[in-house]
């Protein structure tokens, strides 16, 4: 699901993609495994990737000031622009958006999806991110065998349309 | 041994904080004044005392000299320190707190005028050996103005005598356009301040500002200091100020310090004081002129003296004396001192407001942090934009560089835009490293100064931080909510 914060008058899009063992979140198209080790009075302490960073952290009705390395970042918090990536994922392709391995398939050719569901879990940055359908449907091809590798952008799961409703 | 047993400190913000603090250590009871907008900074609560001033306007408060002296009159105070600005060089309140039988810390008013007045200051240094910029006037030339212009030597500035602003001025490269450009500049000034009259001067180009800090008793004995490099200006506003100056010939200092004692000794200056000189590339210097009084930049000097400059003035005031000779003076070390100020450098340098939600103050050795603000405090347009000073001391110049960027990192002021960046972007540039200054620098390598473009490691960092410190974000990513947690994420 996708968070949105502004700095310098552009929008900056974080997707989360996995929560456990750490926060996986994609932004300007890289995915971060996201550690927070800190957290004290104005005071934080997090790890991005394999970087630690450390530094200040101001947070006020509409913005949030980060100092960090001697550089000063302002951001513009979006009230209630948290949604999820369903509504716009009504596509019948299910991409990579980052290189990886294919790690399981959690669907056979042929399962009926929901909205949601677990369809493959891949590997990318040293973490597991399990993709979900954008949208209901039937697995119509599976593109990636597991244990291989594929590039960003490419196509790792076609969806077809929902098998008609009985009756 | 106590020089006075109260003093009023008529100032506000990092000056005022600065001056109590030296009143403390030496026992001597301190006195703030603030206006009202101020009755929460931290000069009010620092001192021993605090009396308020009435003022519709906060910064006309701190210049209603009548109603500071009454105040001080009032509490007790035997003498009152003008800090900078505000009344410290206004010769009108020298003399009414002398009529007033208090104590000025500062010149006398005689002195306070004469280095007030541009041509008048001017003609005493010439009058006195201290070198001024070759210049003449069309009033004193007459007919012959264009022939002696040109025997000052190219570049030459023509500038308007009653001018200002840049109108009327020209700058002659070349003696075959002189007669053209006085013709253009006459025009101009005429059309502009209704006075066509001009005067040509000598132009340096890319000057050093370099500027010596003195000390006299008032009876003619004046030392200096040595002498602090301020040419990273803006606009005439220093930005970053050292001492001692890199790359100065150990000759050249000397000479330039000698004048300046001079022109002091001349005066019969008492107080602490600065004689500011420009520096041209090919090693003349001219005077400027002289500020007679403590400077925002004094904590350098005192870095690499180990002198509190703020107590040989309050000691002179009482007629004790500068208390130090002039072979006792050595320089330890290297200094540099930035300005923080609240402002923009990203967005032409908009004076910034806000309000201070997190302070951080940088420490360690040779570390010094002049400030008078407190978390939280509102900034306002209602008073100077300088928040307060960052000052690094190292045994060598690239020690206190070091140190000064660590302090600067370790600096968060945060709730209202700062120029803290900026000071960084400036520190770490190749030629500020080297030490090769002059005046333009700040123009010439603007664009090396600039803001980075935020795509990088530290940028994506901080983005992911803001993100940890939003609750909506914080609720997505750890409150797992259904039915979001369908979608991505880590399913057990």
């Amino acid at each position: 699901m996708s968070y949105e914060i502004r700095r310098d008058k552009a929008d900056l899009h974080l997707d989360i993609r996995a929560r456990r063992p750490a926060l996986g979140v994609v932004l300007a198209e890289r995915l971060h495994r996201l550690d927070e080790l800190a957290a004290v009075e104005g005071r934080f302490a997090i790890r991005v990737d394999d970087r630690e960073f450390s530094g200040w952290r101001l947070v006020t009705s509409d913005r949030i000031e980060i100092r960090l390395e001697g550089r000063s970042f302002v951001f513009e918090r979006r009230e209630g622009v948290a949604r999820t990536d369903a509504a716009a994922g009504s596509g019948d392709e299910v991409r990579a958006e980052m290189p990886g391995t294919l790690v399981a398939h959690h669907v056979e050719i042929g399962t009926e999806v929901a909205l949601g569901a677990r369809l493959v879990t891949i590997e990318s940055m040293k973490l597991q991110v399990t993709i979900a359908a954008p949208r209901a449907g039937v697995v119509a091809r599976l593109h990636v065998a597991e244990g291989a590798t594929f590039e960003r952008g490419a196509v790792l799961v076609s969806l077809a349309p929902p098998a008609a409703q009985e009756g | 041994m106590a020089f006075f047993n109260k003093v009023l400190v008529a100032n506000r913000g990092e000056i005022a904080c600065r001056v109590i603090r030296t009143l403390r250590r030496l026992g001597i009871a301190s006195v703030a004044v603030y206006h009202d907008e101020d009755r929460k900074a931290p000069h009010v609560g620092l001192a021993d005392e605090a009396v308020r001033l009435e003022g519709k306007v906060p910064s006309g408060a701190y210049l209603d000299g009548a109603q500071i002296i009454a105040a001080a009159k009032a509490i007790g105070a035997a003498a009152i320190h003008p800090g900078y600005g505000f009344l410290s060089e206004n010769a009108g309140f020298a003399e009414a707190v002398a009529a007033a039988g208090l104590i000025f810390v500062g010149p006398h008013a005689e002195v306070i005028r004469l280095m007030g007045d541009k041509i008048r200051s001017r003609d005493f240094a010439a009058a006195h050996g201290v070198p001024v910029a070759p210049s003449v006037t069309e009033d004193d030339a007459g007919e012959d103005f264009v022939a002696k212009a040109a025997a000052i030597g190219f570049p030459l500035l023509i500038k308007a005598s009653a001018g200002g602003g840049g109108k009327g001025m020209k700058i002659v490269r070349k003696p075959e356009e002189l007669a053209e450009n006085i013709g253009l500049a006459k025009g101009e000034a005429g059309r502009y301040f209704g006075d066509p009259r001009v005067f040509a001067e000598r132009l340096v180009e890319q000057p050093r500002h370099i500027e010596v800090q003195v000390l006299g008793d008032g009876t003619g004995n004046v030392i200096h200091l040595y002498e602090r490099e301020c040419s990273i200006q803006r606009r005439y506003q220093k930005i970053i100020e050292e001492a001692p100056a890199p790359n100065l010939p150990a000759g050249l200092r000397e000479r330039i310090c000698a004048a300046a004692v001079r022109l002091a000794s001349a005066a019969q200056y008492r107080n602490a004081g600065t004689v500011e000189f420009i520096l041209g590339a090919d090693g003349e210097f001219y005077f400027l002129e002289m500020n007679t009084r403590l400077q925002v930049e004094h904590p350098v000097t005192e870095m690499i003296t180990s002198l509190d400059l703020v107590e040989v003035q309050l000691r002179i005031a009482a007629g004790q004396g500068i208390g130090h000779a002039q072979e006792d003076i050595r320089i330890t070390g290297h200094a540099i001192e930035c300005r923080i100020c609240a402002e923009e450098p990203d967005h032409g340098f908009r004076p910034a407001t806000g309000r201070i939600g997190l302070l951080a103050l940088p420490s360690g050795e040779g570390i010094r942090f002049d400030g008078g603000i407190v978390a939280p405090q509102a900034v306002t347009p209602a008073f100077d934009s300088m928040l307060a000073k960052l000052i690094a001391w190292g045994e060598d110049r690239d020690t206190a560089l070091a140190r000064l960027e660590r302090g600067l990192a370790a600096t968060a002021v945060m709730g209202v835009p700062t120029n803290l960046d900026y000071l960084l972007r400036v520190v770490g540039h190749p030629v500020f490293r080297v030490g090769t200054l002059d005046t333009g620098f700040l123009e010439r390598f603007a664009a090396d100064i600039a803001a980075p473009d935020g795509d990088d490691e530290t940028a994506i960092a901080a983005a992911l931080a803001a993100a940890l410190g939003d609750p909506l974000f914080r609720d997505l990513a750890f409150g797992v909510p259904e039915p979001h947690a369908s979608i991505g994420g880590w399913r057990n």
